[in-house]
């Protein structure tokens, strides 16, 4: 397992120090630092290296933090693919590698004035880490939806999310064909170089009856040309929710 | 048997968005104005944002500049024309306050123009592709690694980039008398507007265009060494002269950056073809004769007349330059006022026009006509001015000028552009190359 680790973290720090050029704070990336990502994907050509620290504190007292290095590619017009290999530091549990991902988003259209721009995805969860046991490649469809407020300098946009997660290796009378997972998002300019975003995440867990509700609130700040950071938190409601959480990324900027 | 059922359901759910998705996508498709986004990444090169560390004040200022020129997209266009005077002030005043507290980073159009970002994103996504080639080619005289005779090779890459990956949003690299024959706005209607009620945002700008090229200027006296830093400082402080007393047009690469615009002859007419585009843009902004759909047909007209059209590389190095030694320290009594290769060439193509425009096809331009064409360029309203565009003016002294209306029509092309450009290409071609700037030997900070 330490190996497994290992290799993971190197590749994601080899992957970062070759691609160490990047970003835009007010191009929305998933769980950067917030779960609501825009309908937009990055540059053509670009190569974005990210890095995400989220702290999680759950309902039964128990830490989790979740290092999650990423790299995202411009590889078409308008579309983007992106791998990311997480490292779970839970309370009581070993080092372990979460589940390693692979997804793309294609956009279809710039925004108008009347019509959202829309962006689907797909992707595909790895059996990796502690529970990769029983578990399987996990597909799963995304639909992303950005309009910008009209009539107003200011730089106001909603966003909504929503994904759809197949179950492919299921335990019948424990868990459910798929699971959804639903993002209303607000994102406001605060400066010239920090945005703001406001979230609500509603998803289901595999677990039949299970359900996690979070609202979060998160700041993305464009440091230098090739840097922004990005903090935020957000707490949970309902039984299957965590408590709180708070995250620290950072990424750079494509180039 | 239950847990079947529930995951049947499931899947025909997810079918119905899915179907639902497909289905508003596809109407919204066909009775809207839809375009994709096409976004690219910059070059990537050791060089990038040398600028923003070795002259972190100067990237400032033009954060700021790129902040008034974001924004006053949304303030033409959501403001009101009887309220101009008041906007044009209010403006103003927020663009000097940003000026004086410039922004840490550089924003894209949308970041405060997000309304007319919505509307015309191409317009958009062309001004935000030419600044980050403006930053490009600081970064590449900025950065003290690359040797004094490497600079020419490399900001000529960096302009191939440019020109070759988003052919759309690149600006021409021939000289602005050939785009603006192609672009042909003296007689629409909106032409005059945006100088005449918006006369300080106006002027903003024309320091704006005095500063980026003075800048770049001082880089090329400045070398690689310290003494780039001590002339790049020394020119940013001329700002306050300047903007207390403005260029009263827009100063043109040639002028303000000779020796940039012999070193990069297409990078310097890239910078005047924004820099027109900007003017057009606001004009077109300003005028509320039309809707934003009609607006955005002409943004987009004037978007492609002044993008590179086949052949415009073999003609970047067709312009004379007046004044080959200018210092970029000094602010000399030739940058502030009306006459000046801009306004010349403004007059030129009127007078080029006018046969085909008097009602007895004669080749004199009337005095009067003359006088109102010179008023209309100048910032503000003046005496004797006629209130309204050129095409207003024009109309009031000859009644029964000969006029292009269809040409006149949003997103469409006056009938004389072709023949303009043709004239105009055909005189190019006996006029000698402007020499390319000799980078063998380094400056070292003197003339």
């Amino acid at each position: 397992m330490r190996a497994r680790i290992t290799l993971a973290v190197a590749t994601a720090v080899a992957v970062q120090s070759y691609a160490a050029r990047a970003a835009d704070h007010t191009n929305l990336e998933e769980g950067l630092p917030v779960e609501a990502a825009d309908a937009y994907a990055v540059n053509h050509h670009s190569r974005e290296s990210q890095a995400l620290a989220r702290y999680e504190y759950s309902r039964d007292r128990t830490s989790k933090v979740m290092i999650d290095p990423r790299f995202e590619w411009g590889v078409v017009r308008n579309g983007q693919l992106a791998v990311r290999v997480p490292v779970m530091l839970e309370t009581g549990k070993r080092v372990d590698l979460g589940r390693v991902a692979a997804d793309a988003l294609y956009n279809f259209n710039q925004e108008t004035l009347t019509v959202p721009a829309f962006a689907i995805g797909g992707m595909v969860e790895a059996p990796t880490g502690a529970e990769a046991i029983d578990k399987s490649f996990d597909p799963a469809m995304k639909l992303n939806v950005t309009k910008h407020l009209p009539g107003t300098t200011f730089l106001h946009a909603l966003h909504f999310n929503a994904m759809w997660q197949f179950n492919v290796r299921r335990h019948a009378e424990e868990e459910r064909a798929g699971r959804y997972k639903l993002i209303g998002a607000y994102s406001f300019r605060v400066s010239s170089w920090v945005l703001g975003i406001a979230d609500f995440v509603r998803e289901q867990r595999m677990e039949f009856g299970r359900y996690s509700n979070v609202a979060e609130l998160g700041f993305r700040m464009q440091l230098t040309p090739l840097l922004v950071a990005a903090v935020g938190g957000g707490v949970g409601i309902g039984a299957d929710s965590p408590r709180f959480r708070a995250a620290l990324a950072i990424q750079y900027r494509p180039f | 048997m239950r847990v079947i059922a529930a995951a049947m359901k499931t899947r025909i759910r997810l079918l119905r968005v899915a179907f639902a998705f497909a289905f508003v996508l596809g109407t919204t498709a066909c009775s809207a104005h839809l375009e994709a986004r096409d976004a690219v990444a910059s070059r990537r090169r050791s060089y990038n944002n040398a600028f923003f560390w070795r002259h972190n004040d100067q990237f400032r200022t033009s954060a700021a500049i790129h902040f008034a020129h974001a924004k006053q997209h949304d303030v033409l266009h959501l403001g009101s024309l009887p309220r101009a005077r008041q906007i044009d002030q209010e403006f103003e005043a927020e663009c000097l306050a940003w000026l004086n507290d410039p922004p840490r980073m550089e924003p894209k159009m949308m970041t405060f123009g997000p309304h007319v970002g919505q509307a015309a994103w191409r317009l958009y996504q062309a001004i935000d592709w030419t600044h980050i080639h403006h930053e490009q080619t600081y970064d590449i005289l900025s950065d003290g690694d690359i040797p004094w005779n490497k600079k020419a090779e490399i900001t000529r890459d960096a302009v191939e980039y440019y020109l070759d990956n988003l052919k759309r949003a690149a600006r021409s690299p021939a000289p602005l008398e050939l785009t603006m024959r192609r672009a042909m706005v003296m007689m629409k209607p909106y032409f005059g507007l945006y100088r005449n009620n918006h006369p300080r945002s106006a002027t903003f700008f024309y320091y704006a265009h005095w500063w980026h090229p003075a800048i770049y200027e001082a880089q090329m006296l400045g070398g690689n060494g310290a003494q780039q830093d001590a002339i790049v400082k020394a020119t940013h402080a001329r700002s306050s002269e300047v903007l207390a007393d403005r260029p009263q047009r827009m100063l043109l690469s040639r002028e303000v950056m000779p020796r940039y615009s012999r070193l990069s002859p297409e990078s310097a007419n890239i910078f005047d073809n924004l820099h027109m585009l900007h003017g057009i843009a606001y004009a077109i902004l300003a005028y509320d004769g039309w809707t934003i759909d009609e607006k955005r047909a002409e943004l987009y007209r004037v978007v492609e007349a002044m993008s590179e059209h086949p052949g415009d590389r073999e003609l970047a190095r067709k312009f004379t330059i007046d004044h080959p030694d200018m210092d970029p320290r000094r602010y000399e009594p030739w940058m502030r006022g009306y006459e000046g290769p801009m306004n010349k060439m403004m007059e030129e193509m009127f007078e080029g026009m006018w046969p085909m425009m008097s009602p007895d096809g004669a080749s004199e331009v009337p005095s009067e006509v003359r006088e109102q064409l010179k008023l209309k360029l100048t910032p503000d309203m003046q005496p004797g001015e006629i209130a309204g565009s050129l095409h207003d003016a024009v109309m009031k002294l000859v009644p029964n000028m000969k006029m292009d209306k269809e040409g006149m029509r949003p997103g469409a092309t006056p009938k004389h552009a072709e023949m303009a450009e043709k004239k105009w290409i055909e005189k190019a071609q006996s006029m000698p190359d402007v020499e390319p700037y000799p980078m063998n030997a380094e400056p070292t900070g003197g003339q």
